[in-house]
C-alpha cells in the first residue's frame, strides 16, 4: 500500500513535459530576438504565438481527451529548434514557414475531427490506388521541374508537391490490402492470381512514376513502408526477399542508364573527386558538421548559407553547425521518441486497418529522416526527401501535421475504444 | 492470423528503424572525432576564408616596434599591407586570398588570427562589445635598420644574407635577392612573370638556396683536422698538388711555401687543405660537417633546405674537393652563418629564431621564444683556435675588407665553383662568413653574392663589414 502511494507521489512530482517546449522555446526566441543586437519584437511575438498554440494544442488534447498527449509535445518541440534554425536562416523564409505552422496545425486539429467520420466510410483500395495515380499523372502533365525533380504542381499562386500526400495515400492502400486483401484477387484466364503478387505490381507501377519524376527518395521511402508492412502483417519473407532483389536489380539497372541517378550515387561514393561540381552540396554539408563541432557554434554564429538548399534538404547540417553534434543527435533522440510513440499506438489498436495506418505512418515518418540524416551526413546517398516539421516548405509540413493528426486521432481511437466496435463490425 | 504477432513483427521492425538511426548518430560521432580531421582544411570549405575575412590580422614588428606588416579593413574585409613591401618578402613572405600564405604568415597563420586559446579570449569580449576581431601580433628578432641596410647593401645582385646574435640565436637580418612586392595588387599584377622567372625572385635563398661553400668550408675542415691531432700539419705550398689524378690549385695558382694551418688559413690554401686529405680521415670531416648541422635538419621558424655532403666519400678526388668546399656538398646560407655563430660562441650552434615574442592586441606579452641549443659544434678550445684562425685571415690574409677599425673580426672567405662558372657560362659565387668582435662576439654573419666578377675577398667581405660595423657601433646599445 505504502508503495503504491510513494509511486503515485513520485509520478506527481514530475513535471509535465509541455513546460519543457516552453522553456526551450522562451530560450530560443528570446535568443533569436536579440541576436541582431536589437530588439526584435516581431520574433518575440512569434516566439509568444508559437508558445501560446503548443499550450493551446496541448490544453485541448487533453480536454477532450484526445489520446496520447506525448506525440504532439514531441513534434512541438521539433517544430521549436526547425522554426528558430528556419527564422534564423532568412526572416522572410522563417516568417513563411511560421504561417504554414499555423495552416499546419489547423489541419492537425482539423484531422482529428474529420477522419472518426470518414474512416469507417472510406476504405476502398481502387479509390486509394486511382487518387495516387491521378496524382501522378497530374504531375506529369502539368507538373514543373524544380531540382531535378519533376515534382511540383503550380496552380497561380499555389504550388504543392504531391509525392508528400502521395506517401500518406499509400500508407491507406497499405492499410487497406492487408485489412482486406481479397480486394486484390484477380483471375486472369481462369487462374486465380494471390493477391500479394497483385499488390507488388501495383507497387512497382507507383514506383515506376516516380522514377518518371526522378523522386528517388520518395520511392525508396514508400518502398520501405511497403515491406515494412508486408512484414509485420503477413511475415512474407520470401516475398519480401523476391521484391528487394526484383527492386536492387531495378535499381541497379536504372543508376547505368540514368545520369542523374549515377550522380547521386558517385557524389556519395566520393564527393571530394568533383567537389566543385556534383559533389559541391555533400561536401558544403560536411563541412558545417564538421565545423560545428560537438557543441556547435551557437545560434547565428555560423555559416549554414554556404550550404546550397540549406532551408529544405540540408537543413539538419544547420543545426549540426549551429547547434553541434549534440543538437544533432537531440533531434534524431526527438524522432526516435516520435516512432516510439507512433508504435506504442500501433500496438494498442486491434482493428487490422487502422493499425496499419497507424505503422505505416510511424515508418513513414521514420525512415524518412533516417533517409535525409543519413543523406546530409554521407551515410547514405542522398535522396533529397526533407525532414519532416523541420524543413522548409508548406507541401512538407502540411503532410507531416495531417500524419501527426492522423497518428494522434487513432491513439484516441485506442482510449474510447471506438476501433473495437468497428472491428466487430467488420467481422461479422 | 494472431495479433500477437503482427505486434512482435512490429516491433521488430521499430528495432531496424531505430538502429539504423543510431548508425547515424554513431556515423556523425566518428566524424566529428576522427573522419573530419583532413577535411576541413580543403579550400572548398569557405569558413574558414569567411572566418578570416572578419578578423583583423595581428601585426608583424620588428624587435624595436616598426611595423613591418599590419592589416586594415576595407569594406568589412580585412586586408595585409607590407609598407616595406619586398624588404621582407622572403621573411614574412605574403597572405592572400588567393595566392594563399607562406613563411612566418603560414608557419604564424593561427597566431596571427588569434584562433588559438591565447587570443580566444579578448575575441569573445569583442562579441558583446561589437569592436572587430583582432588577431596576436609577432614581435620579430629582425632589426628593420639593419635589414634596410643588407638589402641595399645587395642591391642588384642576386644573393644572400644571415646575420644573427650568435649567443642567443636570434635573426638580425635576412635578406634574399631577387625579392618581390608582397602587397596584394602587385603581387597578383606580377605573379606570372615572377613564378616563371628564371631568377626564382620567389625562393627566399636565405633557407632555401643550397649553394657549394668554397673556401669558407676550410673552416670545418680545420675542426676536423684539429680534432683529429692534426694541428701541426704542414706543407710546402707549389701553388698547386696532384690527388689521385687531378690538380687542385690556389686561387691565381698563387705559390705560398711553407705553411702551418693558420696561415694556410689566411691565404685560403686549396693546396694545403686538400693535401690533409692525405692525413685526416674522411668519417672524421664527414662527422665535423654533420656536427655542424650538414645532413641535418634545422628547426626553425621558416623551413629550410637541408645541406648536405656525402654519407661517405668513396672518390679521392671527390674527397678533396670536399675539403675546400665543392665536389657534392651543398649548404644553405643559414647554414654557413650557424657554423661562424658555432665559433664565435665557443663551439655551441644556438637554436636560430625569427619570432622573438607574440603579443595581443593590448600588447600584453602572451609568449616570449626562450634560447636554446642547436647543436654542438666542437668544443671551447677548439672553436678558439679557429677564432684565432679566422682572426688572422682579416688581418693578414684574403679577408683584410672585413677589417673594421678598433674591432677584432673574425671571418673566412670563399669563392665557390657552380654549374655556371665551371662551364663558362658565369662567374664563381662570393662568400664570407665571420663575427665580431672576436673577444665578445655580437654578431655572426653569412653573405654569398651569386655569380660575382670579383671573389668573396672583394665583394663579400665588404658587406659583411658594413653590416657587423653598423650594428656594433650604432644599433645594438
Amino acid at each position: 500500500m505504502d508503495k503504491i502511494v510513494s509511486i503515485q507521489n513520485k509520478r506527481k512530482r514530475i513535471p509535465n513535459p509541455i513546460y519543457l517546449v516552453v522553456l526551450i522555446d522562451l530560450m530560443l526566441f528570446g535568443l533569436l530576438s536579440t541576436m541582431s543586437g536589437t530588439f526584435d519584437s516581431l520574433l518575440m511575438m512569434l516566439g509568444g504565438g508559437k508558445i501560446a498554440i503548443t499550450l493551446l494544442v496541448h490544453v485541448i488534447i487533453r480536454k477532450l481527451r484526445m489520446g496520447d498527449p506525448h506525440i504532439s509535445t514531441l513534434a512541438s518541440l521539433i517544430l521549436s529548434i526547425g522554426l528558430a534554425m528556419q527564422l534564423r536562416l532568412s526572416m522572410e523564409i522563417g516568417f513563411k514557414q511560421f504561417i504554414w505552422y499555423l495552416i499546419g496545425m489547423s489541419i492537425f486539429l482539423l484531422t482529428c475531427a474529420i477522419f472518426p467520420v470518414l474512416n469507417k466510410r472510406i476504405r476502398s483500395i481502387w479509390l486509394f490506388y486511382g487518387t495516387m495515380i491521378f496524382l501522378f499523372v497530374l504531375t506529369l502533365a502539368i507538373g514543373v521541374r524544380i531540382n531535378g525533380a519533376k515534382n511540383w504542381i503550380i496552380i497561380g499562386k499555389l504550388s504543392f508537391q504531391p509525392s508528400e500526400f502521395i506517401k500518406i495515400l499509400f500508407v491507406f492502400f497499405m492499410a487497406a490490402f492487408v485489412s482486406n486483401p481479397e480486394a486484390l484477387h484477380i483471375k486472369i484466364s481462369g487462374k486465380r492470381i494471390p493477391s500479394k503478387w497483385t499488390l507488388m505490381g501495383m507497387v512497382f507501377i507507383l514506383l515506376g512514376f516516380f522514377v518518371l519524376q526522378r523522386e528517388f527518395g520518395t520511392a525508396l521511402l514508400i518502398f520501405t513502408v511497403y515491406l515494412t508492412v508486408v512484414y509485420a502483417f503477413e511475415k512474407a519473407v520470401i516475398f519480401i526477399g523476391a521484391n528487394t532483389a526484383l527492386a536492387g536489380l531495378a535499381a541497379l539497372i536504372a543508376i547505368q542508364i540514368m545520369p542523374h541517378l549515377k550522380v547521386r550515387v558517385d557524389s556519395w561514393l566520393n564527393p571530394f573527386a568533383d567537389i566543385a561540381g556534383k559533389g559541391y552540396q555533400i561536401t558544403q554539408s560536411l563541412f558545417a558538421i564538421g565545423s560545428g563541432g560537438f557543441f556547435g557554434t551557437g545560434l547565428g554564429i555560423g555559416y549554414p548559407h554556404f550550404i546550397p538548399n540549406v532551408e529544405t534538404d540540408f537543413i539538419f547540417s544547420a543545426i549540426c553547425e549551429e547547434m553541434g553534434l549534440f543538437g544533432g543527435i537531440a533531434v534524431i533522440i526527438l524522432f526516435m521518441l516520435i516512432s516510439y510513440r507512433g508504435i506504442k499506438i500501433c500496438l494498442s489498436l486491434r482493428d487490422p486497418y487502422t493499425k496499419a495506418v497507424a505503422f505505416g505512418l510511424t515508418m513513414t515518418v521514420g525512415f524518412q529522416t533516417f533517409l535525409i540524416i543519413g543523406g546530409v551526413t554521407k551515410l547514405v546517398p542522398l535522396t533529397g526527401v526533407t525532414l519532416p516539421f523541420v524543413s522548409y516548405g508548406g507541401s512538407s509540413l502540411i503532410s507531416s501535421f495531417l500524419i501527426l493528426g492522423l497518428l494522434q486521432v487513432l491513439s484516441g481511437a485506442v482510449l474510447r475504444g471506438e476501433v473495437l466496435d468497428v472491428e466487430k463490425v467488420h467481422h461479422q | 492470423m494472431k495479433k500477437s504477432t503482427i505486434n512482435s513483427r512490429m516491433l521488430h521492425m521499430f528495432i531496424v528503424l531505430n538502429v539504423l538511426l543510431l548508425c547515424v548518430v554513431v556515423s556523425m560521432t566518428y566524424f566529428e572525432l576522427v573522419g573530419k580531421e583532413s577535411l576541413m582544411s580543403n579550400n572548398y570549405n569557405r569558413r574558414l576564408k569567411a572566418y578570416e575575412d572578419g578578423i583583423i590580422r595581428g601585426e608583424i614588428l620588428d624587435r624595436n616596434g616598426e611595423v613591418l606588416a599590419y592589416s586594415e579593413m576595407v569594406e568589412g574585409i580585412s586586408k595585409r599591407v607590407y609598407p616595406y613591401k619586398r624588404l621582407y618578402s622572403h621573411v614574412i613572405g605574403y597572405s592572400n586570398d588567393r595566392l594563399g600564405k607562406t613563411l612566418l604568415e603560414a608557419k604564424y597563420n593561427e597566431m596571427l588570427l588569434g584562433k588559438n586559446a591565447l587570443g580566444l579570449m579578448g575575441n569573445t569580449i569583442s562579441l558583446v562589445t561589437g569592436e572587430d576581431k583582432t588577431g596576436n601580433n609577432l614581435i620579430l628578432t629582425i632589426d628593420h635598420d639593419l635589414q634596410t641596410r643588407a638589402r641595399e647593401l645587395l642591391g642588384d645582385n642576386r644573393g644572400a644574407i644571415v646575420a644573427l646574435n650568435p649567443k642567443t640565436g636570434e635573426i638580425l637580418a635576412m635578406v634574399s635577392t631577387p625579392d618581390y612586392n608582397p602587397n596584394e595588387n602587385a603581387l597578383l599584377e606580377n605573379w606570372d612573370a615572377l613564378s616563371t622567372d628564371g631568377q626564382s625572385p620567389l625562393l627566399p635563398r636565405a633557407v632555401r638556396g643550397l649553394y657549394p661553400p668554397g673556401s669558407t668550408f676550410k673552416v670545418v675542415t680545420a675542426i676536423a683536422a684539429l680534432e683529429s691531432g692534426h694541428e701541426a700539419f704542414t706543407v710546402d705550398d707549389q701553388g698547386s698538388i696532384v690527388i689521385d689524378g687531378k690538380i687542385f690549385a690556389n686561387a691565381y695558382d698563387k705559390a705560398y711555401g711553407p705553411l702551418d694551418m693558420t696561415t694556410a688559413m689566411a691565404v685560403s690554401s686549396n693546396v694545403y687543405f686538400t693535401a690533409l686529405t692525405t692525413v685526416l680521415d674522411s668519417k672524421d670531416l664527414i662527422k665535423s660537417a654533420e656536427k655542424a648541422g650538414i645532413n641535418r635538419s634545422i628547426d626553425f621558424d621558416l623551413a629550410t633546405s637541408t645541406s648536405k655532403v656525402g654519407k661517405t666519400i668513396e672518390s679521392k678526388t671527390e674527397y678533396a674537393a670536399t675539403t675546400i668546399g665543392q665536389g657534392q656538398l651543398l649548404v644553405t646560407p643559414l647554414q654557413m652563418a650557424l657554423i661562424g655563430a658555432g665559433i664565435a660562441n665557443e663551439g655551441t650552434i644556438m637554436k636560430p629564431y625569427l619570432v622573438k615574442s607574440i603579443s595581443d592586441r593590448s600588447d600584453v606579452v602572451l609568449t616570449t621564444t626562450k634560447d636554446s641549443k642547436l647543436y654542438q659544434l666542437t668544443d671551447a678550445t677548439t672553436a678558439d683556435r679557429i677564432k684565432e684562425m679566422m682572426v688572422e685571415v682579416v688581418k693578414s690574409g684574403t679577408g683584410k675588407k672585413a677589417a673594421i677599425s678598433e674591432v677584432t673580426v673574425a671571418g673566412k672567405t670563399g669563392t665557390a665553383q657552380n654549374e655556371k662558372s665551371s662551364l663558362g657560362s658565369g662567374y664563381d659565387h662570393a662568400w664570407f662568413i665571420g663575427f665580431a668582435p672576436a673577444e665578445a662576439p655580437e654578431i655572426a654573419i653569412a653573405v654569398i653574392v651569386e655569380n660575382h666578377a670579383e671573389d668573396g675577398g672583394q665583394i663579400a667581405a665588404p658587406i659583411a663589414r658594413k653590416i657587423m660595423s653598423l650594428w656594433i657601433k650604432e644599433l645594438n646599445h
